[in-house]
């Protein structure tokens, strides 16, 4: 039987205090409810950036800015400094993304599929990834990439923005592949596909949407990476979050509104297309080793 | 057909080119820096000794940010937590326009860089800032600051964190059976009931990771607390980075590096025995 | 068309042996079952064959061909695994053709025998449709198709009608059998339903703790299973034990005298197995006391449990002629014992005397 349509309330039994839990009305209220407040919390301090952005004028205490206007868009579009950092973020990230994929899918394909001596303790060790302080991090790599050349480099920007990649690339890739049933590829091999024919012509593209979520995550982390960034890059290679820091403390709020929206089209962009793939639990998947 | 040896060479192999970047970019520089701070030198001579670590806990604004440090991380993912599970709990057990547009907006966060969030939070909270214009028309007009301090990081970390606890959380309610629950129900639990005895001990596994993952990611969080955080104290990766960029002292950075990474591997060792206890549930 | 030679297969997981020393041969055309209870390593054995899992020990011959050194995809068997075996980004004709394309057909070719293996299976219309939209035995039905549009020596099924409600089981595995018959291609069954293996297979191998137990035809295994534990797997069985009087020539327990011979040793325990038909109901007051239990009626007989303080609770298997109800005595006879000593193969009694010093028999 079911309980969900009882309005009686139970006597005796956990649930009895908490029997107004029962009443769809109460539950349907307080779900609109919750929707409300979460709705203000999560939207409110971005509608107050598109406003700030739009805004020519807006002094306290008026609910909407006096005087709407474009000028402070073309103060920034205007901007030299800010056009390289938008060019420079839309060079590093993309290359980031396909590196780490590169360098990262056939590992977690290996972790997924194969048994092999110190597994488990490898997999976990990626998690030191985020777990030592990048700042810490970031001192002593400086030190490495001056005697290696690549201060103030691309590559060295790639490379310092890979690392936030990794954990990304690994884990979400590694529980697609797992999650992938083995009969498929079996049953591939048994009609007479090779291994590589067979992850190529099956596995790969099962395991496509997972791959497109974890590339997704990977793309956000070097596209959001400014502490490393600034420490290597500058002054060649301002990235447009390193861009941000400046804009933010030096500039008139809506410059930094602006420029906020611009550095958030490219992951509304993702956002739409990755939406459908997103509701399967891919990136679960990849935190549960 | 492959035999294990084969298996096991060509495993470690592909996996050897992350590993690499893992060790050369993370590994080796955190060594390197976890050595360096017990260098220290004394009459000419290199040494090893805990000095610097002293020197760190007998600082009183270090020992500060240490405790803030900690309690900020404490409070962000606690009250993430917080909202996560209700969040995650009401899109997987109720359908309808409500659930479905519940979540479409968890997901938004996930997809604005944290610099972003922190800008456009300090806009929305600041004094004089979106929420004091709504408090004025209400006639609220001396609200204690929200922003440019603890309260302030603490909503910005909730802010950002809540895409991440709520997938994770709703990944390990939705591997719970429909009958389970159903059969609880049956029995004459009511929802809380249930709720306590049937879905917590079920989706503990996912409860650890969430909980685990959160705290090391908010305790090493840089860009939020930067920007939306006040003069002092402040989080020891704003704290680590002026005493690197402004104060020249590298070797204290590091030293409060090494402080936050071992703080972070308590978190750690949460993460891998709830994991390993989810692996011993599968078998 | 080919024969299958396994010899002394071994396959250890740790120290444990999932499969030891399995020997058998399987006919050109003949259908073979691995039947066994879960665990048994009947898989193990199948996917061996299939080239998935490579033996510690032993060795698999197709044709009188060492084929141990072949992967599956050189292999010349076919699987039709137990579930989620189709492709889902691939259409019904593309997952039919993916191996043929591997193979390089003419694109003619592949139009052609993709026609023919639907035509096959009974699934004329559905080459466009994608997996999720065919109904599990449709799924099923793809799935042998698959299998056998490649042509190969020999077909391998591991449990494939598992996940189908019972009515599509009785109904794929009759369809399989006419196929089966029809291609006359040598195929080994895996299964735990000994139901299944019962109608479907020319002879039945039963598997248990990794060790071949006994093959031999449906008939054989039931009327004569080898060992006890064939006995108890196979069909319904009634045990009791008794002790064997080597000087009387006779199995005895406390009230009962049954006349046989056998290589057991004095005094050494002897299980007594009878089969439910093979218990009848005596006439007048000859026979063994018993009292009805429980009467079930299953429809095209009854299973009336009686019983009896020698051989506890007994199953028999009645037409429903007599009218019985629980509560009733009735006097029952023994047509047929089988016995099992320790460490011998069966002994047949098909005409038992047994005598009672308390009880008329």
């Amino acid at each position: 039987m079911s309980v969900t349509t009882d309005t009686i309330p139970r006597s005796g039994g956990g649930g009895g205090w908490f029997w107004f839990w029962s009443i769809d009305a109460f539950r349907r209220s307080l779900g609109l409810l919750f929707l409300i407040a979460l709705a203000v919390f999560i939207l409110g301090p971005l509608l107050s950036l598109i406003l700030w952005a739009f805004a020519g004028e807006w002094f306290y205490p008026a609910v909407l800015p006096q005087v709407f206007s474009l000028k402070w868009w073309t103060v920034v579009l205007g901007n030299r400094s800010v056009v390289d950092s938008i060019r420079y973020s839309l060079m590093t990230a993309p290359t980031v993304t396909v590196l780490s994929a590169i360098i990262c899918l056939p590992a977690a394909y290996a972790f997924a599929r194969f048994e092999f001596p110190g597994r488990k303790v490898l997999l976990l060790s990626f998690l030191s990834a985020n777990s030592f302080p990048k700042i810490g991090l970031y001192i002593s790599i400086a030190t490495l990439f001056y005697r290696m050349n690549l201060m103030t480099t691309f590559w060295g920007v790639v490379l310092i923005q890979l690392v936030s990649t990794l954990l990304f690339m690994i884990w979400i890739p590694t529980g697609t592949f797992r999650g992938i049933n083995r009969s498929l590829e079996e049953a591939a091999r048994d009609v007479g596909a090779s291994g590589l024919r067979t992850f190529f012509k099956i596995t790969l593209p099962i395991a496509m949407p997972g791959l497109l979520v974890a590339g997704l995550f990977a793309f956000l982390a070097a596209f959001d990476e400014a502490q490393g960034t600034l420490l290597v890059g500058s002054p060649n290679f301002i990235t447009m979050p390193v861009m941000m820091y400046t804009l933010v403390l030096n500039y008139p709020q809506p410059v930094g509104a602006v420029f906020s929206i611009l550095l958030t089209l490219p992951s509304l962009v993702l956002l739409l297309l990755a939406q459908r793939f997103l509701r399967q639990g891919y990136l679960a998947a990849g935190y549960t080793l | 057909m492959k035999s294990s040896s084969w298996e096991g060479r060509a495993g470690l192999l592909l996996v050897l080119p992350p590993l690499i970047v893992l060790v050369l970019l993370i590994l080796v520089p955190a060594g390197q820096a976890i050595v360096s701070t017990l260098r220290v030198e004394k009459d000419g001579h290199v040494v090893y000794s805990l000095a610097r670590y002293t020197e760190i806990l007998h600082t009183i604004s270090l020992r500060r940010s240490v405790g803030f440090t900690v309690r900020v991380t404490i409070a962000s993912a606690v009250a993430t937590f917080g909202l996560a599970y209700p969040l995650a709990l009401y899109l997987r057990f109720t359908k309808g326009w409500v659930s479905t547009l519940l979540g479409a907006l968890f997901i938004v966060p996930l997809f604005i860089p944290t610099v972003i969030a922190s800008f456009a939070m300090t806009t929305f909270l600041v004094n004089h800032g979106y929420v004091g214009t709504l408090l004025h028309y209400v006639g609220i007009e001396d609200m204690p600051s929200l922003v440019y301090n603890a309260t302030g990081i603490v909503l910005t970390e909730v802010w950002a964190s809540i895409p991440f606890a709520t997938l994770v959380l709703l990944a390990g309610l939705q591997g719970i059976d429909d009958a389970l629950i159903e059969s609880a129900r049956d029995v004459g639990a009511g929802p809380m009931r249930t709720f306590l005895a049937v879905v917590l001990p079920l989706n503990m596994v996912a409860t650890v990771i969430t909980v685990s993952l959160l705290f090391i990611g908010i305790l090493g969080s840089f860009t939020i607390p930067y920007l939306v955080g006040g003069n002092a104290p402040q989080m020891l990766s704003v704290v680590m980075t002026n005493y690197f960029g402004s104060y020249l002292r590298p070797d204290i950075s590091v030293g409060l590096a090494v402080i936050t990474f071992a703080i972070a591997s308590l978190a750690g060792v949460a993460y891998v025995v709830g994991v390993s206890r989810r692996e011993r549930h599968a078998i | 068309m080919a024969d299958l030679h396994l010899t002394g297969l071994t396959k250890r997981f740790g120290a444990q042996a999932a499969v030891y020393g399995f020997t058998l041969e399987v006919k050109d055309g003949e259908l073979m079952c691995l039947l066994g209870p879960s665990g048994c390593g009947k898989t193990t054995t199948l996917r061996m064959i299939g080239g998935f899992i490579v033996p510690d020990e032993g060795d698999i011959l197709i044709d009188g061909r060492s084929v141990l050194r072949l992967p599956p995809e050189r292999r010349p068997t076919a699987m039709v695994f137990q579930r989620y075996n189709l492709w889902p980004h691939m259409t019904v004709t593309d997952n039919i053709a993916f191996g043929l394309r591997l193979r390089h057909l003419p694109a003619t070719d592949i139009h052609k025998k993709v026609r023919e293996a639907l035509d096959l299976v009974g699934l004329p219309q559905s080459g466009a449709k994608w997996p999720h939209q065919l109904s599990g035995g449709e799924q099923q039905r793809v799935a042998v198709a698959r299998a056998l549009v490649l042509e190969p020596k020999i077909f391998l099924l591991d449990e494939p009608f598992s996940n189908l409600d019972a009515r599509l089981r009785v109904r794929m595995r009759e369809e399989l059998k006419a196929l089966q018959r029809q291609v006359g291609i040598t195929t080994v069954f895996v299964t735990h339903d000994q139901e299944e293996a019962l109608t479907l297979a020319d002879r039945i191998a039963v598997m248990n703790g990794g060790i071949m137990e006994q093959v031999d035809t449906p008939d054989v295994l039931y009327r004569r299973p080898q060992k006890l534990f064939v006995a108890d797997f196979i069909g319904t069985m009634n045990f009791f034990s008794a002790s064997y009087k080597r000087d009387q020539r006779a199995l005895v327990t406390a009230n009962l005298r049954i006349a046989a011979s056998g290589p057991w040793a004095d005094g050494g325990a002897v299980t007594v197995a009878v089969r439910p038909e093979d218990v009848r109901f005596g006439d007048g007051d000859d026979g063994l006391p018993a009292r009805v239990r429980r009467v079930v009626n299953l429809g095209h007989y009854v299973e009336v449990t009686a019983e009896n303080p020698d051989l506890g609770a007994i199953k028999i298997f009645t037409d429903g002629q007599r009218q019985i109800v629980e509560g009733q005595m009735l006097k029952l006879g023994l047509r047929r014992l089988l016995l099992y000593g320790e460490g011998s193969d069966v002994v047949e009694e098909t005409a038992p005397q047994i005598s009672s010093p308390s009880v008329r028999i």
